[in-house]
C-alpha cells in the first residue's frame, strides 16, 4: 500500500503558491512584498516523495496549495494571506471539503524537533487565519513534517522548503 | 627487563601546549549574535583534561586473555579508549612472555611500560559453555588482585562479561562503575520519506532496527525497557514503542513527538490544543496532562534529577533551554547566552547538575551548561553540524550526532569534547542514551542495564547472569567472589565467541 499520492492528484489541485521572501529575515512584523508567482512544476514533480493526507479533500476544484515563510518564522505575509483569501473565496463558490489537511514544513537547518514544532507553528498559523476569515475550524487537520521531506540546499531551494501545503 | 621512562608521558606537555597554542590562533568572535540575547556561546572548546583519576591519563594495560583469541581483550580495550583520561596498552608493547606470566602480573614489566593497572583474564570451557576468570591488578600492588570476578555461562554472555568488568575497574578506580555495554538509541535516514529507529551498544556493537522498517520512525526514547519513538504518518503523529506494533499510544491533533520517559510516564509535545506545549501522559495513553500553557513554542522535554524537566521555549523569543518541575511550576530559564539553543538532555547524576545542549553559532555545535553557576563548555567546533547531545548513564561521555566531513554519525566525546569517537558511522540523528533504572546512588551495573542487552531471541534464552555486581561502593581491595552459575545447557562450547563486528 502506499503512503504517497503521485503527482496526478497534485495537479488536480489550484494552486496558488505565493512569492518567496528574499532573504532570511526573523524579524516577526517585516512585510515581504511579493515577488510573482513561482513556476511550482518542480515542486509537483517531487510529491512522490511527500507525506500527503490519504483522505484528503481533493474532490473540489480548489484548495490552497502553499504558503511559503522566511527563515525560522511563522508569520504570513500579505502574499500568503492573500493566497488564502483567494482559496477562501473559492471555497465559498465552490463548497468546502469535508476536511482540509493542512501540513507544514522547514527546509533541513536546525534540529529535527524544533523544525516539526516550527512547521506545526506555520500550519497552526494558516489554520487561525482560515478560522479568521470564516472557515470552521473543526474541518481543518494540522500536522508537521518538519524537516523530514526538505530538499533544499542552498538559499532558493531552502525557501521552497519552508512552507504550509493543504489538500 | 631495564626500567624506562613511561612512554606515554613526556610528550604530552608539548601536545597540550600546541592546543592550545592552536586554539589561541582560531579562537575568534562569535559569528552569529543578531538579536541581542545576551552574550555569545562560548567560541572555543576547552583545552585542558581534567576528567581523569587523580587529574592525570591513567595507564592500563590489557592484552589480550589467555584461552581465546582476542575478543574479550578487544572489547576492554575498545571500552577504555573510549574512556577519556584513560590510555590503553596492549600487547603489542609488552616484551615479556605473558604466557608465562599467567594470571599474575609482573609488576616490573608492566612499570617500565608505564601501566597502573592492568586486566588480566583466562577463558576455560566448560560443560555448557564459557568460565571467565578476570583480575584487576593495579601494579603498585602487584602481589594480588585487588578484584576478581568469575563469570560462568554460554559464550554469548562473553561481551556482557567484559563490559561489566570495565564497569567495574571504573568503580574501583574512582567510586562510579562505568557505562560500558550501555545502549544508545537514534533514528536513520534511509531515504526521502524514509526514517527508522535503531538501538546499539553504546560502541556501536549490535546494531538493529527497532521501528517496522516503513515510513518515518524518529525521536526515540528509552523508558518502561522499551524504546518509545515518535510516527509521522499520513494519518498523524503518534507515539508508539518498539514491541507495540504501530498501536498509537500518544494521538492527537496537529504533533505529539519526541517522547521522553521518567518515573512511569511519558512527557512528550503536542499541538493538540492548537500550540507546541508539553503534556505528559501515562504509559498507556491514559491520564493526559498538561504542562505548560504559553503562546509561545514549548517543546523537547527531557527527565533530569530531582523531578525536573528540561525543555525548549521560545517564550523570550528565541529558542531557549528552561526547566520546571514535573507537573508544570517553578519555570525557570537557564541558557542566556547564544539565540538558538535546543534539544536539553540532563546528566542524571543530582550532585553534578549540568545540562547539554545544541546551539548555533554558525553552524550547530554541542555546549553544556551548569544550570546553577552559568558555567558554560562548549564540546564541538568546525566540524560540519552537531546536534543532539545525550550524556552517558554516569556521565563520563556525551554522545552527539555530526554531519562532519567525510565521517557523518555518532560520536562519544567527553565531556569537554575531547577523544571524539565515531561508534555509529553513517546519516544518524537524535542520539538517546539508556540510563541507569532507579535512584542514581543505588546503580548497578550487572543487572539493570545488561539484562536487555541480548538482541535475538536465541541469546535471550540462553541468558545465564552469574556476574553478581555489589550493589552500592565495593570493598576495594577485597577479591569478590563470584556466586555459583546457573546451569543452562547452550551449544558446543567454545573460546571463540563471535567477532567484533561494528556496523
Amino acid at each position: 500500500m502506499s503512503r504517497f499520492r503521485n503527482a496526478s492528484f497534485a495537479a488536480l489541485l489550484l494552486t496558488l503558491a505565493v512569492g518567496l521572501p528574499a532573504c532570511r529575515s526573523q524579524t516577526p512584523e517585516e512585510e515581504e512584498s511579493s515577488s510573482g508567482s513561482e513556476n511550482d512544476g518542480d515542486r509537483n514533480a517531487r510529491r512522490d516523495v511527500t507525506l500527503t493526507p490519504e483522505n484528503g479533500g481533493g474532490s473540489g476544484t480548489c484548495s490552497l496549495q502553499q504558503v511559503y515563510f522566511g527563515y525560522d518564522a511563522d508569520e504570513l505575509d500579505s502574499a500568503s494571506r492573500a493566497a488564502i483569501q483567494q482559496a477562501v473565496e473559492c471555497f465559498r463558490t465552490q463548497g468546502l471539503p469535508a476536511r482540509l489537511h493542512l501540513t507544514g514544513a522547514t527546509d533541513p537547518r536546525g534540529t529535527e524537533e524544533y523544525n516539526i514544532a516550527l512547521g506545526d507553528r506555520r500550519a497552526q498559523a494558516v489554520r487561525a487565519y482560515l478560522v479568521s476569515l470564516g472557515i470552521d475550524g473543526g474541518r481543518i487537520a494540522v500536522t508537521s513534517v518538519g524537516e523530514e521531506m526538505a530538499q533544499g540546499s542552498d538559499e532558493d531551494s531552502w525557501a521552497r522548503d519552508r512552507r504550509v501545503s493543504a489538500e | 627487563m631495564t626500567a624506562h621512562t613511561p612512554r606515554a608521558t613526556p610528550w604530552l606537555p608539548s601536545l597540550a601546549l600546541l592546543a592550545a597554542i592552536a586554539v589561541a590562533l582560531t579562537a575568534q568572535p562569535s559569528r552569529s549574535q543578531t538579536d541581542g540575547d545576551g552574550p555569545a556561546l562560548p567560541t572555543s572548546v576547552p583545552v585542558i583534561e581534567i576528567d581523569a583519576p587523580e587529574d592525570h591519563v591513567y595507564h592500563i594495560g590489557i592484552p589480550n586473555l589467555l584461552g581465546e583469541q582476542n575478543m574479550m581483550g578487544e572489547v576492554l580495550r575498545g571500552d577504555f579508549q573510549l574512556m577519556p583520561g584513560y590510555r590503553v596498552i596492549d600487547e603489542r608493547s609488552v616484551r615479556h612472555d605473558l604466557v608465562a606470566e599467567g594470571l599474575a602480573i609482573r609488576s616490573g614489566a608492566w612499570g617500565s611500560l608505564g601501566a597502573q593497572g592492568v586486566i588480566k583474564g583466562e577463558v576455560r570451557a566448560t560443560a555448557d559453555g564459557l568460565e571467565v576468570e578476570l583480575r584487576f591488578y593495579r601494579v603498585a600492588r602487584a602481589a594480588e588482585p585487588m578484584f576478581t570476578r568469575t563469570y560462568r555461562g554460554p559464550a554469548t554472555r562473553a561481551r556482557s562479561w567484559a563490559h561489566d568488568f570495565g564497569n567495574e575497574v571504573l568503580r574501583i578506580l574512582t567510586g562510579m562503575p562505568g557505562s560500558f555495554g550501555t545502549e544508545i538509541a537514534y533514528a536513520r535516514r534511509i531515504g526521502p520519506g524514509r526514517k527508522d529507529v535503531y538501538r546499539a551498544q553504546m560502541d556501536g556493537y549490535g546494531e538493529h532496527r527497532v521501528s517496522r522498517g516503513d515510513g518515518i520512525a524518529l525521536l526515540p526514547a528509552f523508558g518502561n525497557r522499551r524504546i518509545y519513538f515518535t510516527r509521522m504518518t499520513t494519518r498523524g503523529m503518534f507515539i508508539t514503542h518498539g514491541r507495540a506494533n504501530d498501536a498509537r499510544i500518544v494521538e492527537g491533533d496537529g504533533i505529539n513527538m519526541a517522547p521522553t520517559i521518567c518515573d512511569g510516564r511519558i512527557y512528550f509535545t503536542s499541538s493538540r490544543d492548537g500550540n507546541s506545549e508539553i503534556y505528559s501522559t501515562n504509559l498507556d495513553g491514559g491520564d493526559v496532562q498538561r504542562l505548560t500553557n504559553h503562546p509561545a513554542m514549548d517543546l523537547s522535554p527531557a527527565c533530569g534529577p530531582n523531578n525536573k524537566l528540561a525543555f525548549v521555549s521560545s517564550r523570550h523569543r528565541t529558542p531557549q533551554i528552561f526547566t520546571m518541575n514535573r507537573d508544570g511550576s517553578d519555570v525557570r530559564r537557564v541558557t542566556f547566552r547564544g539565540n538558538h539553543n535546543q534539544t536539553p538532555v540532563w546528566c542524571q547524576d543530582p550532585s553534578r547538575p549540568r545540562i547539554a545542549f545544541t546551539g548555533r553559532d554558525g553552524n550547530y555545535d554541542i555546549f553544556t551548561v551548569n544550570p546553577e553557576t552559568q558555567d558554560y563548555v562548549r564540546l564541538t567546533q568546525g566540524q560540519g553540524d552537531n546536534k543532539d547531545p545525550a550524556f552517558s548513564p554516569d556521565c563520563r561521555l556525551v554522545a552527539f550526532a555530526s554531519d562532519r566531513r567525510g565521517a557523518p554519525g555518532i560520536y562519544l566525546s567527553s565531556t569537554l569534547g575531547f577523544n571524539q569517537n565515531l561508534v555509529a558511522r553513517g546519516d544518524a540523528e537524535t542520539v538517546r542514551w539508556r540510563q541507569w533504572d532507579g535512584p542514581y546512588e543505588n546503580m548497578s551495573v550487572s543487572d539493570p542495564v545488561l539484562d536487555v542487552l541480548p538482541t535475538d531471541a536465541a541469546d535471550a534464552a540462553v541468558e545465564v547472569p552469574t556476574g553478581v555486581a555489589p550493589t552500592g561502593s565495593a570493598p576495594v581491595g577485597a577479591p569478590t567472589t563470584t556466586a555459583p552459575a546457573g546451569s543452562a545447557p547452550v551449544g558446543a562450547p567454545s573460546a571463540t565467541a563471535p567477532a567484533r563486528s561494528a556496523p
